[in-house]
């Protein structure tokens, strides 16, 4: 009997694909956000409002993971963005080298920023790095305001948290402050949007935000301290 | 929800290295995983176990679990201190300027074979 040491990360192999991954989109200058949130918070209907808006000023390519179906990169498409759909086929997050393979089918040269859409789920896709520059999680003021206390690892590996919905807050027994706090609390670095995809309220400043970030005139901050 | 991916990318890494070395069989595989990884041991170990006797090099192969506490230290006054429910404000000086020291290990540290014959 021997005793070989290793002392390798458990996620090693995944990290050196999204590490090339970082370095393919770096040298040509595209900038990528990985986002995330659970089903249903509004992640696709905040891309296609972006792509129209930005129409002219940014050209946005999506990677979007999905459990099944094709729905969500046909409405990227419709909005006017570059898309390419994976399906995990029951995956519940999305690996390095499915973005790798998705980026062969998408022509970089056409767009000017990368958005990846994870799969709808607030636990395991924060623990897997896909070469991304930050990590964005959406929530939504009808999923309920304890989400950043229940699933604190998403809200500490994240550096930007979208609060969707805000149009519902009279009609929805959800707590703003106490989510904004909670958040902060697991990560005192998050920059927060507070907006409405349906009323529009909020989306300019997301927009300002994004077009800096895109043309690299904002820091990104320090890596997720997850899942690294 | 994710310890199968974890545990197959235990099996991978451990495998790669066994048949490197020409072990003829691994017999226990030790981890460090952090409190902050969100990985729960014993559904680990349940992947690990289906996963491995699937693998002829790893079949009933021993998983060791090292959990590695969450810990933060502050950056004004220094002092180390346990990260609890991932609120890493320091208990001395109340600043939530503070580093995270550890709790977010996933690392495979070593494993125990049994070497080839020849």
């Amino acid at each position: 009997m021997a005793k070989i040491s290793i002392v390798q990360n458990i996620l090693a192999a995944n990290d050196d694909v999204a590490r090339e991954i970082r370095q393919t989109l770096q040298a040509r200058g595209l900038r990528t956000i990985n986002m995330m949130s659970s089903a249903g918070a509004g992640k696709t209907t905040l891309l296609e409002q972006t792509i129209r808006h930005l129409n002219g000023r940014l050209r946005l390519g999506v990677i979007e993971g999905d459990v099944e179906t094709a729905a969500d990169a046909e409405r990227i498409d419709a909005a006017g963005g570059e898309s390419v759909q994976i399906i995990t086929q029951g995956a519940c997050h999305l690996e390095a080298h499915m973005v790798r393979a998705a980026l062969t089918q998408i022509d970089l040269e056409a767009i000017d920023m990368l958005f990846v859409e994870n799969v709808g789920n607030l636990v395991c896709p924060a623990g897997w790095d896909l070469g991304e520059d930050l990590k964005a999680v959406v929530v939504s003021t009808t999923e309920g305001d304890d989400k950043p206390a229940k699933y604190p690892h998403m809200f500490a590996a994240s550096q930007v948290m979208i609060i969707n919905k805000i149009d519902l807050l009279p009609y929805v027994d959800y707590d703003l402050s106490a989510v904004k706090r909670f958040a902060l609390a697991v990560n005192p670095r998050l920059r927060i949007f507070e907006l409405s995809c349906r009323t529009g309220e909020g989306l300019a400043a997301w927009y300002e935000w994004l077009l800096a970030f895109a043309h690299a005139k904002t820091e990104v901050s320090e890596e997720a301290e997850v899942g690294g | 929800m994710h310890e199968l991916a974890i545990a197959e990318s235990i099996v991978e890494g451990v495998t790669r290295h066994a048949q490197e070395c020409r072990a003829q069989r691994v017999t226990s595989v030790r981890v460090q995983i952090g409190e902050a990884s969100g990985i729960v041991n014993d559904s680990l170990a349940f992947s690990f176990e289906m996963i491995a006797n699937m693998e002829p090099l790893l079949n009933g192969a021993n998983l060791v679990i090292e959990r590695v506490p969450h810990r933060a230290r502050c950056r004004h006054c220094n002092k180390e201190f346990d990260v609890i429910h991932f609120i890493a404000q320091c208990p001395t000086c109340e600043t939530w300027d503070t580093n995270i020291i550890s709790g977010t290990e996933l690392r495979i540290l070593d494993m125990e074979i049994e070497a080839s014959k020849d």
